[in-house]
């Protein structure tokens, strides 16, 4: 079209500023889109909780009782057959986080790391056949935790399903995951010794979290998994010799065993579904009690609030921007005019001048919003979400230029008066 | 020589006092997700500074003000004990009767969450006040007990978190501290500045902060560019290149200077009397804005009027 070519040139720079302002509006929108699909995300992951009782179980296995209770020789058995029943029964929701520092040798992190950093109450490293061991902050994390949290790897991978339970074969192996602090100290397929229960194990690094991934805990709303390690809680089956190695067993039993229930059943029903899980594995040594809701409905609200916040602010902002943009491409539009007269008076109509300005628009307003697409594919890994909501926009917001600018010549149009340009 | 060229140029400054007041926005938009992250948080900002003191040689620095300092046990996180010096701004708090903070550090006064455990208050501090907060449940199990600095001793708790509303926190602490040596603890965020949406729509922000700043720089370039046959016919009708560029500033800049001032100090006094937040951050970076716009204003002045005025040889008629 060689009005489009004659229009381009005598303003080159100008529909060059129209490409960097429609590339960063561009930009923002799919930042915008990212956003809103991320404050989604984090409120549809605090929604597992919402609306649901929860429960703490405590064991009352102390002292004198656990003495009697574990010269018993069936006693292991039961532990093991009644955490199970809790894992496997689908209206109880078991949930189980243990916070649990385990040793490592020969560690590369810094003091952070160290269990009870921020309690000031350090503990020394200590030397065992020629290693030297220090107390870690770490979370044991069975697999309901991984379902009701929303939890992304940055690098590696999370648990698989054969992770949680415990093989008698392999036992001196198990993956670890890695909190975003220790990406650059190690990386996965690292190993890693580390005494679990005072067992030895080999720690496979399996992945490293991203920052900021955090799970909701009885006694913490929020845990953040950056500092810590952390470790499949691993279920014991039929045929695992249980006798073997007493304190890793008894003490990887009784954590179990103190996690919480997040169920939609009444503290009625719940009693009873407990006493069938009792009666069934020969173990009532525990109680019920009702975990700490508040904080975390006071976490959800804070949660949707946040999201709310950011929806208004981004809706208010768009609008502003957009605004701006038009106003960008009428003041285009105007600085064109001389261009117009030219054209209208060597024979143009109105019609002409309308598609070639709107041809020039759409072209360099198009390109720009493709370009903000590539970085989207290679640094997001699942694009495509993305991809088809932002060029939906991308068609609203063209649609919607392409009136503007028809407003806009027409404006400018109707404000030339020709025969008073052609008096002079 | 009077010239009647103002309704012209003040006509298009409209639109570059719209975008100061928006960057104005931004930049309070800013500042405000900052301090909602800080209530979340338990009224603990990005930039506060948790430390570990072993022994107390000296008393505190009793003459500083503008800071909150917490003190607390290792064991647990509430009750805290909390200097308040100065003219800082409070979490949202429902007051009880006569609520006035230099009285109530003074007469031991205890302000709870609303899911406080109320036991652990000691002896001596009577409860003044109520965390008006449905968000931040570190606030909501808080307990903070009043107590004026010089009162501090560190049987209470050898652990403090030191929030400042000043641009470097960390020398105010030096100042506090008195010569007494310190462990600097690195510390996790939490409540909404662990969200991952809430920290990229801060970026955002920033990013709008910087397209107002340029589209308010073309805007200015092209208006600069306009002005450009006015000048070059002021110059043959013999006014100086020097006179030129005051006559430009005078007209393009002052209109503009004074209309941003203004619009700051309402904002101004709009966030004293009306809705305050923590710092002035906000207020650094819009005169950050209106500076750049000046300075830009001041250029494009120069450089216009020297190009079209004394241009390729600079002919006179």
């Amino acid at each position: 079209m060689r009005l489009s070519e004659i229009l381009f040139k005598q303003s080159r720079m100008l529909y060059f500023a129209v490409f960097l302002v429609s590339l960063l509006f561009f930009s923002m929108v799919l930042v915008l889109l990212i956003n809103v699909k991320q404050a989604n995300l984090e409120t549809h992951s605090t929604n597992n909780f919402k609306g649901k009782n929860l429960y703490q179980l405590s064991d009352n296995l102390y002292n004198d009782r656990e003495t009697a209770y574990f010269s018993n020789s069936n006693s292991y058995t039961i532990l093991r057959d009644f955490s199970n029943q809790l894992a496997q029964n689908t209206s109880l929701n078991y949930y189980n986080s243990i916070w649990q520092p385990i040793e490592i040798a020969d560690f590369k992190g810094d003091v952070h790391f160290d269990a009870y950093y921020e309690n000031g109450s350090n503990q020394q490293p200590y030397e065992v056949k020629g290693k030297t061991y220090r107390a870690i902050k770490s979370l044991q994390l069975n697999a309901k935790v991984f379902e009701l949290n929303h939890i992304e790897a940055e690098e590696g991978t999370l648990f698989s399903n054969n992770d949680f339970i415990f093989s008698n074969d392999d036992s001196s192996s198990i993956p670890v995951l890695l909190g975003s602090d220790y990406a650059g100290i190690y990386k996965p397929g690292d190993t890693i010794h580390i005494l679990y229960y005072q067992r030895p194990y080999t720690g496979n690094v399996v992945g490293i979290l991203s920052p900021s991934q955090k799970i909701i805990t009885a006694n913490d709303p929020e845990r953040l998994l950056d500092r810590y390690i952390v470790l499949p809680s691993m279920s014991f089956d039929n045929h695992v010799n249980v006798q073997a190695g007493r304190i890793f067993f008894k003490a990887s039993l009784l954590s179990k065993i103190n996690g919480i229930i997040i169920t939609d059943l009444s503290p009625i029903e719940l009693n009873k579904v407990m006493s069938t899980i009792s009666n069934e594995t020969h173990f009532n040594d525990f109680d019920i009690i009702g975990a700490n809701s508040i904080a975390i409905k006071l976490l959800i609200n804070m949660t949707e609030a946040n999201r709310s916040l950011l929806l208004i602010t981004a809706a208010i902002s768009m609008i502003v921007v957009l605004l701006l943009f038009l106003w960008i491409i009428s003041v285009v539009i105007r600085s064109n005019s001389s261009v117009y007269k030219v054209f209208l008076i060597s024979g143009a109509s109105f019609d002409q001048l309308y598609a070639s300005t709107r041809n020039q628009f759409l072209l360099w307003v198009g390109i720009s919003s493709f370009l903000p697409l590539f970085p989207l594919l290679i640094l997001v890994s699942n694009p495509l979400y993305f991809v088809i909501n932002y060029l939906l926009i991308d068609v609203v917001l063209c649609a919607c230029f392409v009136i503007a600018i028809h407003l806009f010549i027409k404006r400018t149009f109707t404000r030339l008066n020709i025969v008073q340009q052609l008096k002079g | 020589m009077k010239l009647n060229i103002k309704t012209k140029l003040y006509q298009t400054n409209y639109i570059l006092i719209l975008i100061c007041f928006l960057s104005i926005v931004t930049s309070w938009l800013i500042s405000y997700f900052d301090y909602v992250n800080m209530v979340n948080n338990g009224y603990i900002n990005k930039k506060s500074i948790s430390f570990r003191l072993e022994e107390m040689n000296k008393p505190f620095n009793p003459n500083l003000s503008g800071y909150i300092l917490m003190q607390y046990d290792n064991e647990r996180l509430s009750p805290k004990y909390v200097y308040i010096n100065g003219d800082v701004k409070l979490p949202p708090i429902i007051k009880n009767n006569n609520f006035n903070i230099d009285k109530d550090i003074d007469s031991h006064a205890a302000i709870v969450g609303a899911s406080a455990s109320i036991e652990s208050i000691p002896n001596g501090y009577t409860i003044t006040g109520t965390f008006d907060t449905s968000h931040s449940y570190r606030l909501s199990s808080d307990i903070w007990l009043l107590s004026r600095i010089e009162e501090l001793h560190l049987d209470k708790g050898h652990y403090f978190i030191f929030t400042s509303p000043s641009s470097s926190p960390e020398d105010k602490l030096s100042a506090l501290m008195n010569g007494n040596p310190y462990e600097v603890l690195s510390m996790q965020n939490y409540g909404t500045y662990s969200l991952a949406s809430n920290s990229l729509f801060q970026n955002i922000l920033w990013a709008l902060y910087l397209f107002f700043l340029l589209i308010a720089l073309a805007h200015t370039i092209n208006g600069h560019r306009k002005d450009g046959k006015l000048i070059t016919v002021l110059y043959y009708s013999g006014f100086s290149t020097y006179r030129l560029i005051w006559i430009m500033i005078k007209l393009r800049l002052f209109s503009f200077m004074l209309i941003s001032i203004f619009l700051v100090i309402s904002c101004v006094l709009l966030n004293r009397y009306i809705y305050s937040l923590w710092d002035t951050s906000w207020l650094l970076y819009s005169f950050c804005f209106i500076g750049f716009q000046s300075l830009s204003i001041i250029i494009a002045s120069i450089s216009t009027s020297c190009q079209y005025s004394v241009k390729k040889e600079g002919h006179r008629f």
